[in-house]
């Protein structure tokens, strides 16, 4: 049998916290974790800001040590990604591969995955040059020239993490002002090996079989140029993997997860009784580690609580 | 003038402490004790990414780590919060803290048995927390006014020190869990006291013995001990902030979305808020987000772009 009474689906922060949570409560989850699990930590170095770490910590070892904690009270973790999942009647279906699990209670926490520019050239480059995640691609930029596109701290971060290995970077943004956090800005702003470009945005990547270079438009005057690269890293923000529960929770306008706030009693639950949301899949506001490991525990409870009272 | 005045000294009062120093803000922290409601627990395994560790380690770490970035902290019990026109004024003994916001996240506070004698004898052989001190009576004859597990817990730590723990009931009989229960009645140390009520709490410069009368004969007697330990909950000790902070029936200070409260520029975060699941990773969640908030909300008064997050779009102001 493929019975749980929680399944969890997403394994970052918020998704393995309420793993250590249900499994505590003796609730033997299952956690889908996805064939890229660990979330967008995994794409992060150095965490500075997760509460009771002073020295810092890597982003995948913080996501390995939630694992085991989960495993070690009893959370079954599947690497292997959600396919479908049928809410319409309990217990709860989800596909996984050829297989389909069944739950009394679902927390969502699939996150949120970064955004492209969309431009047709984007794809064309993607893996070639372009790419959204600094922390698996940034070595083979070794004393190469290179972007980073974005303003906020996500760009910030790149950009530091990046002078380690191109000789320059330059930041494109289309603002007059990044919306980065002062810390970030300032780091950026100190580095020698970075400069920035506001009010500009990319018209085009160019190159033969990789990446070569990029056109820059200047919106105030219009102006395009030609830039040489070699890397381009696209930090612009999330979207949430929402995709499977369309048509099946309620969503916002951005298409994340809304929560029901109509029941009190489970701070968590969505528009579907028995499923619970924690995490970047519903706050597209804060996206803390922390925050969203607080919200994966008040799911858990949630969850806890539901079943105790024979919803299940 | 700080940009953010903490009252408060746990999880909640240095993650956020944390957060609006990663901001680039000026953070102080007025704590009366370090540790909050952490301290009355030596084993925590369900803070993520960490397996093990005590109440009081996870709060000094989470303060180290606000240290780092430039967070300090002034030893003070705040007795009122005001409104000025520039910001707020915090009033401990005799010094006052001045602050463009405030983040409330003091947590919950042990209840008081509320007996005489109580208020002086304080820290000198009567403890709130056995966690902290029950090793500190070994071989001593140690007293535990307690309720629910709480007591029972208590008892049990005593009795791996002291030489002999005397529990108290209101009736014949011990509340809780069961398996606490039988485990406390069966331990060669520990000894129930039953129909007990409390009257005086007395000693010179210490804790030398308390008066109580006994419930089904009336009688008053006298027992005497080395520590008294009272386990008797908690609760939200905000009385001080009525009338301007909204308060609900248990005290807890009532929150909206971003942490906020009913005053513009205050902001709430941790077991003291009215959210229902009292855990550490919430509390320093909301902290996070309370800070992050609070940030956002000083950036737009002083006239400038209000961020509140790492990656979303700018909010117009």
């Amino acid at each position: 049998m493929n019975h749980y009474k929680v399944i969890i689906i997403g394994s970052g922060p918020a998704g393995l916290t309420a793993g250590v949570y249900a499994a505590r409560a003796n609730l033997s989850p299952l956690i889908i974790g996805g064939l890229t699990f660990g979330g967008q930590l995994m794409l992060t170095t150095e965490v500075e800001n997760f509460p009771g770490f002073p020295e810092g910590i890597q982003g995948p070892d913080l996501m390995q040590k939630m694992i085991a904690q989960a495993e070690r009270f009893g959370a079954k973790v599947l690497y292997d990604d959600a396919l479908k999942v049928d809410l319409s009647s309990k217990p709860f279906k989800i596909e996984v591969g050829k297989d389909i699990y069944t739950a009394d209670a679902l927390i969502v926490a699939s996150g949120a995955s970064s955004l492209w520019l969309g431009i047709p050239s984007e794809e064309r480059f993607r893996g070639k040059g372009v790419s959204s995640c600094a922390t698996c691609d940034g070595f083979f930029f070794k004393d190469k020239e290179i972007i980073v596109v974005g303003g906020g701290d996500s760009a910030m971060e790149e950009a530091s993490y990046l002078t380690k290995f191109a000789s320059k970077v330059t930041i494109i943004h289309r603002r007059d002002q990044f919306r980065a956090s002062k810390i970030m800005q300032d780091r950026v702003l100190n580095n020698p090996k970075i400069s920035v470009m506001y009010n500009t945005t990319v018209e085009e990547f160019t190159g033969e079989e990789k990446l070569g270079g990029v056109k820059l438009k200047d919106v105030n005057t219009g102006e395009v140029k030609e830039m040489k690269i070699e890397g381009a890293f696209i930090a612009i923000g999330h979207n949430p993997n929402t995709s499977l529960f369309k048509d099946q929770i309620e969503l916002d306008e951005k298409g994340y997860v809304k929560k029901s706030g109509r029941d009190t009693h489970f701070p968590m639950a969505t528009s579907v009784p028995g499923v619970f949301v924690a995490g970047d899949v519903h706050d597209h506001h804060y996206r803390q580690a922390i925050t969203a490991a607080g919200m994966g525990c008040m799911a858990a409870i949630d969850a806890e609580r539901y079943l105790g009272l024979d919803h299940g | 003038m700080h940009d953010v005045l903490i009252i408060g000294g746990g999880v909640a009062a240095y993650s956020s402490a944390l957060y609006a120093a990663r901001r680039g803000l000026k953070v102080i922290v007025l704590a009366k004790d370090i540790g909050g409601q952490a301290n009355s627990t030596d084993l925590i395994e369900n803070y993520p990414g960490i397996m093990s560790t005590g109440g009081y380690e996870l709060v000094a770490s989470i303060k180290k780590q606000a240290e780092n970035w430039g967070v300090t902290t002034e030893f003070s019990e705040i007795q009122n919060l005001k409104q000025v026109p520039d910001g707020f004024v915090a009033q401990g003994f005799g010094k006052q803290y001045k602050g463009q916001t405030v983040i409330l996240a003091f947590g919950k506070t042990p209840r008081d048995l509320d007996v005489p004698g109580e208020k002086d004898l304080k820290g000198k052989g009567i403890s709130y927390c056995a966690t902290c001190d029950a090793p500190l009576y070994k071989g001593k004859t140690v007293v535990v006014a307690g309720y629910g597990d709480f007591g029972l817990e208590a008892a049990l730590l005593c009795a791996k020190y002291a030489k002999k723990v005397y529990t108290l009931s209101k009736t014949d009989k011990l509340i809780g869990h069961p398996g606490l229960v039988k485990k406390v009645l069966n331990h060669k140390k520990i000894e129930l006291v039953p129909h007990i009520q409390i009257q005086e709490i007395c000693g010179q410069d210490k804790l030398e013995y308390f008066k109580y009368h006994n419930l089904i004969t009336g009688q008053q007697q006298k027992l005497l001990c080395d520590g008294l330990f009272v386990e008797i909950g908690y609760i939200v000790n905000s009385g001080w902030l009525a009338g301007f902070i909204d308060l609900d029936e248990q005290g807890q200070v009532i929150v909206g979305p971003d942490q906020k409260t009913n005053v513009e520029g205050v902001f709430a975060a941790g077991d003291l808020t009215n959210r229902p699941y009292k855990q550490a990773v919430i509390s320093a969640g909301e902290a996070a987000s309370a800070a992050l908030a609070a940030h956002d909300w000083l950036m737009r008064k002083r006239g400038g772009v209000g961020l509140s997050s790492d990656w979303t779009e700018i909010r117009k102001v």
